[in-house]
């Protein structure tokens, strides 16, 4: 007579098993999309801020006739920070500082920016001292400080954790929010 | 009486069981079961994601804190850079505002650590404030413990101040010092100090205006940044900030409280000769229009070279005779003369 270890999986066990596999599979891989989705918005804030810095750095090197300055404009409908074409701008004399595309860099499929003042496209102005001007070059709208910027995904299932980018007078902070918990943003720590 | 055939039954049946038993595995030879394994696996690799999620993580907050660092690093450098650069453009630096006539920045009248710098008729200060204090726009961008703020006018893009616009607060730089029992303030000494390297004694408790001075941030990471600064000789002759007020006859043009540690003058260059003596116990500063090249300097008027006890200043039949005379002011430059 056979021992009863030996006889192999019921028909029901196995159904048992192929149930659970399913639901941790999907658990699993809905978070980790969510993972992925949020890691696409961090991308895209940190892009900015480089693009950022950069602007900023090149406004402090070459800025340095009474006048000029270095502007970039984010545009909020095709999610791109480019050079303005003001004629003081350095930022757009040649080599011009490339254009960047927030979508593309951060390889998701899509993304919202909206700005905690101000309409799209956003003017930020870097003057020759690396600081953000009280205006802009092509527009005399007196920018307040601090500017925050929001990034977040608008697609069925996304997320509510919002990227924010604060741009102030002589820094940029990089944090998030959860938009059904709070208003303020948290900023990473030193 | 047993037959040799049963015997020999009995014998062979002792060898077999003896024999079957020599062959089985003992116990501890007999390996895993499949479920020991799975069991094991899985112990396992938990324990290897555990520790191996761990390091990245630590290691993905290593990299993330070193590169704040660097950002912390390069803000506080062009904060300090902005701070020197309005100092040395102003006309004078002090810690407090009752050293200076006329309207200050309501803003800076709050008893935080602050210093002043005064441009023509424009004044910057800087303060150090919690970062609790600051609009809740800025949620928690600033850790502090102290914030350093400057408070005035905005800068346009073409880099110079926008003079039409109402001053305002803005944020310098993050992470200034503050000690441990100093409470819901952030201390003068500790965050942001002004010294005068004039020598200039306190004036009710505050250092009075001075055209030098050194300024140091004690940020919490330990760094300290200080600079010296220095106004520029004669920034702006027409001195729309001075007031006159005479003494003892003589057309004398100051800045500033009566008892403060400087004399400023400006000889009126409208006469063929002008007396002005300077004060024995004074830092006596006098004032002149135009580049030193068009002045003719002599001791007294027929000869000799500008000292400090006696000093002779031409240009065009107009003079000055001064005396005790610290530092000459002209549009170009500023000289001290020799003792």
């Amino acid at each position: 007579m056979r021992s009863r270890s030996r006889q192999g999986f019921t028909m029901v066990e196995f159904m048992v098993t192929i149930v659970v596999i399913t639901i941790v599979t999907s658990v699993l891989a809905s978070s980790a999309f969510r993972f992925l989705q949020e890691q696409r918005l961090r991308q895209s804030a940190n892009e900015l801020v480089s693009y950022l810095i950069t602007a900023r750095a090149r406004a402090l090197r070459e800025a340095t006739v009474s006048g000029k300055a270095c502007e970039v404009e984010l545009n909020g409908s095709t999610k791109t920070v480019k050079p303005t074409t003001h004629l003081d701008n350095i930022c757009n004399v040649s080599p011009s500082l490339p254009p960047l595309d927030l979508l593309l860099a951060s390889g998701g499929s899509d993304l919202t920016i909206t700005s905690s003042a101000g309409s799209s496209p956003f003017l930020i102005t870097f003057t020759r001292m690396g600081t953000v001007a009280s205006t802009n070059l092509s527009s005399a709208t007196v920018v307040t400080l601090p500017r925050i910027f929001y990034f977040s995904n608008d697609s069925a299932g996304a997320t509510q954790v919002q990227r924010c980018v604060l741009v102030d007078l002589n820094s940029m902070h990089l944090g998030w929010r959860n938009t059904s918990a709070a208003a303020t943003c948290t900023y990473d720590g030193n | 009486m047993e037959t040799d055939a049963s015997r020999l039954r009995r014998v062979m049946k002792a060898c077999s069981s003896t024999v079957r038993a020599a062959l089985a595995p003992p116990a501890a030879q007999r390996g895993f079961t499949l479920v020991e394994l799975l069991v094991a696996v899985s112990l396992g690799s938990v324990v290897l994601a555990f520790l191996g999620g761990g390091l990245l993580l630590s290691e993905l907050k290593v990299s993330a804190r070193v590169q704040r660092n660097l950002y912390a690093k390069d803000a506080a450098n062009r904060a300090i850079d902005l701070m020197r650069r309005e100092a040395s453009f102003s006309r004078f630096f002090a810690s407090n505002k009752l050293v200076f006539k006329g309207s200050v920045l309501t803003d800076c009248d709050d008893g935080t650590p602050i210093a002043y710098t005064q441009r023509n008729n424009v004044f910057i200060c800087y303060k150090t404030v919690l970062p609790s204090d600051l609009p809740a726009a800025y949620g928690s961008a600033y850790q502090g413990p102290c914030v350093l703020v400057r408070v005035g006018p905005p800068y346009k893009p073409d880099g110079t101040l926008d003079l039409s616009a109402t001053p305002i607060v803005q944020v310098l730089l993050d992470g200034v010092a503050k000690t441990p029992h100093a409470g819901t303030l952030c201390p003068y000494t500790t965050a942001l100090a002004v010294t005068s390297s004039l020598d200039s004694p306190a004036i009710g408790g505050v250092l009075p205006l001075t055209r030098d001075a050194n300024v140091s941030i004690n940020l919490a990471s330990g760094v300290r940044y200080s600079f010296s600064v220095r106004a520029p000789s004669n920034p702006a002759y027409d001195g729309k900030d001075l007031y006159e007020k005479s003494v003892a006859g003589v057309t004398l043009i100051g800045f500033g409280p009566a008892d403060e540690a400087s004399y400023h003058f400006r000889p009126k260059m409208d006469s063929a000769s002008e007396s002005m003596p300077g004060s024995d116990s004074k830092e006596n500063i006098f004032y002149f229009q135009h580049p030193l090249s068009e002045y003719t300097l002599r001791e007294t008027s027929g000869s000799g070279s500008c000292t400090y006890a006696s000093c002779y200043v031409e240009r065009g039949g107009f003079a000055v005779e001064m005396t005790n005379v610290d530092a000459l002011i002209f549009a170009d430059q500023e000289i001290r003369p020799s003792t």
